[in-house]
């Protein structure tokens, strides 16, 4: 019994470290929390945490730009990730690692990990 | 004892390089031609839409089926060539279409949602779009500046919805200034 727990802690640490040096191991795009409001409107889509918090709550999106492309992420669940993006629009520099695709002409990242740079 | 810490190891070692083979990108197959004829075709084609590509502005996009055209890894190094939409003016005709959520598409979906879906999706901080009748999507915003994803959720149960505005291309995507929202 005492043995078969070692395994089972083995085997989890073994599964978990692998998983988490694919995580790190991807190479992040790399960007700028924006407000695609504003980018619409003429604006260059910068706003601050609070603002894009309450843009974020009241359904405004919230969005990704990476050099001149406008990206819209989405949690590995398939709901949008708006809210979670917010939080580092204050941000200069952000770090999403995930998938891109493009969806009827919109481009799309399934984001693993967002992170500050 | 030792072989059985042995063989814990082994099995431990397999679903590492397992887990780990999984993660490699895949190549893309090659594919086989039949005749010289066939090859020849095949470049001359490819002559043509380089043309194509240098002639298309950088924001070129949108207009295209309801599946995705591209899956890759971050970071995404090629563009996919697709018909460069053009700004509209709907002031007079209204651009005809459906409610869909792009949650929806996005996993693969046809987009088409309840209105009780799509007002329980933009409660929760999700998009909803419109999608006109050839296929392209908008981002739809009212006048004074605000995403009009709830306003369009109320339409979701409507076969067919009608929107007076103007349309513009924004990196790529489609965007439409709405005046006025009817069914049709």
């Amino acid at each position: 019994m005492n043995k078969l727990s070692v395994f089972a802690v083995m085997l989890i640490m073994a599964i978990s470290t692998v998983f988490v040096y694919e995580a790190y191991s991807q190479k992040p795009i790399q960007g700028q929390v924006v407000s695609f409001n504003s980018i619409v409107m003429g604006g260059n889509g910068k706003v601050s945490k609070d603002e894009a918090k309450k843009l974020a709550d009241s359904g405004n999106p919230i969005v990704f730009k990476s050099g001149n492309k406008i990206y819209f992420v989405y949690n590995e669940d398939g709901s949008f990730a708006g809210k979670k993006l917010a939080n580092y629009a204050s941000n200069d520099k952000v770090g999403i690692v995930g998938k891109a695709k493009k969806v009827n002409g919109v481009d799309i990242i399934i984001a693993t990990m967002i992170e500050s740079m | 004892m030792k072989l059985k810490m042995l063989l814990s190891l082994l099995i431990i070692a397999g679903m590492v390089f397992v887990v780990s083979c999984g993660s490699e990108e895949k190549q893309p197959e090659l594919e086989t031609l039949d005749s010289v004829d066939e090859l020849i075709e095949e470049l001359d084609e490819a002559e043509t839409h380089t043309d194509t590509i240098t002639a298309a502005p950088d924001t070129s996009v949108a207009v295209s089926d309801a599946t995705s055209d591209k899956d890759e890894t971050v970071a995404p190094q090629t563009e996919s060539v697709s018909t460069p939409a053009k700004p509209g003016d709907y002031t007079q005709k209204p651009l005809e279409g459906t409610i869909v959520s792009l949650n929806h598409l996005i996993m693969g979906g046809n987009g088409k949602v309840s209105k009780a879906e799509a007002q329980d999706l933009v409660a929760k901080g999700n998009l909803i779009l419109f999608r006109a009748s050839d296929g392209a999507v908008y981002f739809v915003y009212n006048e004074d500046g605000t995403f009009a994803g709830k306003r369009l959720a109320g339409y979701a149960n409507n076969s067919k919805v009608g929107m007076l505005g103007k349309s513009k291309v924004i990196n790529g995507m489609n965007v439409f200034i709405m005046n006025m929202i009817e069914s049709m």
